[in-house]
């Protein structure tokens, strides 16, 4: 019950969600919707360890790893608002040696989870967010090295598969 | 010469296990504290130095969660993170500060299941209208209706702020509600209005409203699942108008439509989508820009052996309302695939990009292309590193 077969990692900064444009909704649970494969699934769902806040932590070095190696788009939500020019301007503007910086992660927190059975086992999706300083750094061949600050919100998708 | 050192020397993280209590009723309590101590020392010139602030930086990070079941149906979750940061690169201010916080209160076993939430709400509701982390409050109410349909309103009110310190109780208050429609035989629906007040020193107008009615709709045909969507997208803001001196009211349009398939059983993907937005349509809480319009479309395949093909062309407008629009054409290509060479695995991974962008009036002639009008600029990268850990998903 407890393995994870895998996690996967969507980027959604400025998606509504991975899977549409607009918001969906999250059910809240009622009697009336509670049979004995929902007790079921619930007292399943139950016996999930809890989200681990160090994937947010891990998941943002990862991002910088493949903003710098022009890997970023593997990471992005095909709703990514201007995914492409993003990863044109990484590919063409961005200097070629410049990479980023993390500073510091802060402020991660999950802000929604569903989990819902799935064809191997239960799928849980879970929606967090992290205040990141972000640091880009390169060498500017008239002024020499150069160091650009930022702190940014990211939108993290997590999927999450228990056997 | 550049020299950095970074050292940790104190790390220390306290979980507190989870409580429960009674069978019926549960409290569960976690949470962790995180004391970090930092030194950072450079030699050379300070200048070329990655880390600006040297000596010793500390920062404390405690985040608490604590969830109350009265029974399966009532609820109630509390959640609380707070730092004491004396780091420079921790965050941007020293200090004590809540950067997020909320209590929800959720019930299912009443007349009109309800979700009550006040702290940080996430607002995301779509792109043309607003999406941002809110300090405030929101009620959502899910009526219970016969068959498939099902149906969410919330109305919520709020400060955008990356944390409690840093709220203007002037700026930047956004107000709404958003009804979702799922299920139904036509597909699902979203209705959204927004209101923005502000004294408008962190946003260019000081009130918006901001409307829209959105639609998808899932089809199955044949081996391909199909996904329509589309958002149509009213503002009305008021503009600051040097010519008067003073604040005019003007409307802007926004529209999206857009498909998605994927062929069943298979990692094969593909899309396109149309999107304009008029000069006037600034949605402040929302991520689109104005006076543009884009076409997108793409192809991806993943094989089973780890092979991914991904293929995108994007053509722009921007300036749209101009006399002189700027159109730009991007193209962008990947190929990457798995390299059992060595025992901890690879990845090679090929990407091209292409661009081209000219306006009418051919103004881009010093940048030119064989003396035409535009630009061009292209690149091709290639990368192989060690295998992810983690696998990361176009969705």
């Amino acid at each position: 019950m407890n393995k994870i077969l895998w996690l996967s990692l969507l980027l959604i900064v400025s998606a509504a969600s991975s899977a549409g444009q607009f918001r969906q909704i999250l059910p809240i649970v009622t009697p009336e919707q509670m049979g004995d494969e929902e007790r079921f699934n619930l007292l399943r769902y139950s016996l999930l360890p809890i989200f681990d806040r160090n994937n947010i932590t891990e998941a943002v070095h990862q991002i910088a790893v493949a903003w710098g190696t022009g890997e970023l788009g593997d990471w992005l939500s095909n709703n990514f608002l201007n995914r492409q020019r993003l990863l044109s301007t990484l590919t063409l503007d961005v200097p070629r040696d410049a990479r980023i910086r993390i500073l510091g992660i802060r402020g991660q927190r999950v802000t929604s989870q569903q989990v819902k059975p799935s064809d191997k086992g239960i799928l849980r999706t879970t929606v967090a967010i992290a205040l990141v300083q972000t640091q880009i750094e390169f060498t500017d061949p008239s002024q020499g090295f150069q160091r650009l600050t930022a702190d940014v919100e990211l939108a993290l998708q997590f999927e999450e598969r228990f056997e | 010469m550049r020299l950095r050192k970074n050292v940790a020397v104190v790390c220390l993280t306290l979980v507190l296990p989870a409580l429960a209590s009674g069978e019926a009723a549960q409290t569960h309590i976690s949470g962790s504290n995180t004391l970090r101590l930092d030194h950072y020392g450079a030699g050379g010139d300070p200048a070329v130095s990655s880390y600006v602030n040297t000596g010793y930086h500390w920062y404390d990070d405690l985040d608490l969660t604590a969830s109350h079941y009265e029974s399966d149906f009532n609820k109630f979750e509390f959640r609380l993170n707070a730092t004491n940061n004396q780091s420079a690169y921790h965050a941007p201010d020293l200090g004590t500060t809540v950067n997020s916080g909320s209590i929800q209160w959720e019930r299912g076993d009443t007349a009109i299941p309800f979700r009550a939430q006040a702290g940080d709400y996430f607002a995301y509701l779509s792109p043309r209208t607003l999406q941002r982390n809110l300090k405030g409050a929101m009620l959502e109410i899910q009526p219970e209706t016969k068959g498939e349909v099902n149906h969410s309103l919330q109305l919520f009110g709020g400060r955008s702020a990356s944390d409690y310190r840093d709220i203007d109780l002037d700026n930047d208050d956004f107000y709404g509600l958003s009804w979702v429609i799922e299920g139904t035989e036509a597909g699902d629906f979203s209705v959204i209005a927004v209101r923005l007040d502000s004294d408008g020193a962190t946003s260019f107008t000081p009130r918006q409203g901001v409307y829209s009615l959105a639609w998808s709709k899932e089809l199955q045909l044949t081996s391909q699942n199909l996904k329509f969507e589309a958002e149509i997208a009213k503002s009305n803001s008021d503009i600051w108008n040097d010519t008067d001196g003073q604040y005019n009211p003007e409307a802007g349009f926004g529209y999206f439509t857009g498909i998605t398939g994927q062929l069943n059983e298979t990692q094969f993907s593909y899309g396109l989508t149309h999107e304009r937005y008029s000069e006037h349509f600034r949605p402040a809480g929302g991520s689109v820009s104005s006076n543009q319009a884009q076409q997108n479309t793409f192809v991806n395949w993943g094989r089973d052996s780890g092979e991914q093909y991904d293929l995108r062309f994007n053509r722009m407008v921007s300036e749209l309302e101009s006399s002189n629009p700027t159109t730009t054409l991007l193209w962008q290509g990947s190929y990457s695939q798995p390299l059992e060479v060595v025992a901890t695995g690879a990845n090679l991974s090929l990407n091209f990009t292409h661009q081209t962008y000219g306006d009418q009036d051919q103004t881009y002639d010093e940048r030119s292309i064989d003396g035409e009008r535009g630009a061009e600029s292209a690149a091709i990268r290639s990368v192989v590193r060690p295998r992810r850990a983690w696998q990361a998903q176009n969705k």
